[in-house]
């Protein structure tokens, strides 16, 4: 019998040291990967979700595993500028570490009942809906997921129309997508706003 | 939805997000003593061990196993041994035979991805968190497990239980897996291997209080 080092999967992913990216989604196997981390100085990633009670702020803790479940409104603040509601269960995990804070959210693919993302903006003013986008995922993928989400937040962010609330007149400000390398001037912007 | 400044009122008391979120936070001292084997969490089954853990070398110090140095997967190309540093994913892929020395004496085939994260302890010297999350399968689904045994020397598969944990539930997992491994070390022509003549060591479950004289014995061997 041989012993080799490397796992054949390859499927190892450090969330920090050299080899770890400051922030990634990717797809691995049967599962969508999000991964980051910054300096402990720096401003901290904040999970929200939607209920019908408001939104629900997670609050700051050296180390947290929440599940959010299919279905539910959620936001990663400045990881990606619209609510998302996954056809899958997304468990979210932060831990502090020396250097600072490490992030990863997994969704895994695997049930069948995940076929779809909706993304969605709400007044910030009043919480009526803005525009809303459904996403194939089951077909697409994560990287169709990505350019699709980046697609509709330019295309929200191109139109007043869509970001100013009939309501109340609030206007949204501009969102960004998942992929903070695909950010243009007013997105990157964005990002580091909210 | 709600109107007005009411809709952008933040929830972060913790005692309300206790009343709002069923268990939100899995590593609270409170919620974490429910996954010190697996609990079904809505699509996955998690379980959090609390290990002692050294970066350089990664060892991992079970305070009942006793030193759990790496995992195995069977590969391609015959054996795969991995760590598990701290903060660094591993992904065991769904239908790879894997095993973990000391700590099962058994291959695991799991039809779900099994994910495992080591997070780093509250402070030096304490154990840290050993996460382990996997699919948790629908009734409507196929999906289950096996438990294997494979030759020591040449890799031939010896024995295979499986069970339909989609159809059956983690409930009666342990109960089966104990049944499967007593059957294989009922009887020695089980671990002798057909195609090379070696004879196996006797196999043992996860759990230790199961453990009989002869399996403990094993449980230190391999």
């Amino acid at each position: 019998m041989t012993t080799k080092s490397q796992p054949v999967t390859n499927y190892r992913i450090p969330l920090v040291g050299p080899e770890a990216p400051d922030r990634a989604w990717q797809e691995a196997s049967r599962n969508y990967i999000w991964s980051a981390r910054h300096a402990a100085n720096a401003t901290r990633y904040g999970v929200v979700e939607l209920l019908p009670e408001g939104v629900v702020r997670l609050p700051e803790r050296g180390r947290i595993f929440h599940a959010i479940p299919a279905g539910r409104a959620h936001r990663i603040e400045h990881a990606f500028g619209f609510w998302r509601t996954c056809g899958a269960d997304a468990l979210y995990i932060a831990s502090d570490y020396d250097e600072g804070v490490a992030y990863m959210m997994v969704i895994s693919t695997a049930p069948e009942s995940y076929t779809t993302d909706t993304l969605h903006w709400t007044c910030p003013g009043c919480g009526a809906t803005l525009h809303s986008v459904e996403v194939p995922t089951r077909r697409l993928h994560l990287a169709g997921l990505t350019e699709r989400a980046l697609a509709a937040v330019r295309a929200f962010n191109a139109d007043a129309a869509l970001r100013t609330c009939a309501q109340c007149a609030t206007v949204h400000p501009p969102a960004y997508g998942f992929e903070p390398a695909d950010d243009n001037d007013e997105e990157r912007a964005a990002r580091a706003s909210w | 939805m709600q109107a007005g400044n009411v809709y952008y009122a933040e929830i972060t008391v913790p005692e309300r997000l206790d009343a709002l979120l069923d268990d939100w936070d899995l590593l609270d001292d409170r919620v974490i003593k429910k996954l010190t084997t697996f609990k079904e969490i809505g699509e996955n089954v998690v379980g959090v061990r609390r290990r002692m853990v050294t970066k350089d070398p990664v060892t991992v110090l079970d305070p009942v196993k006793g030193l759990l140095p790496e995992s195995i997967e069977i590969g391609p190309s015959g054996l795969i041994t991995q760590t598990h540093e701290i903060l660094s994913l591993r992904i065991t892929v769904g239908g790879a035979p894997h095993r973990v020395p000391h700590n099962f004496g058994f291959w695991h085939i799991n039809d779900v991805d099994e994910l495992y994260l080591t997070l780093p302890p509250p402070a030096p010297g304490e154990p840290a968190y050993f996460l382990v999350i996997m699919g948790n399968p629908k009734p409507s689904s196929n999906e289950g497990e096996s438990w294997a045994q494979y030759c020591r020397e040449c890799l031939t598969m010896l024995h295979e239980h499986y069970y339909k944990t989609a159809q059956f539930g983690m409930d009666g997992h342990w109960r089966a897996n104990l049944a499967a491994i007593r059957e294989y070390n009922s009887d020695v022509k089980f671990r002798t291997c057909p195609e090379c003549g070696h004879v196996n060591p006797l196999a043992y479950v996860w759990n230790t209080a199961k453990d009989t004289p002869e399996e403990r014995l094993a449980r230190q061997e391999w």
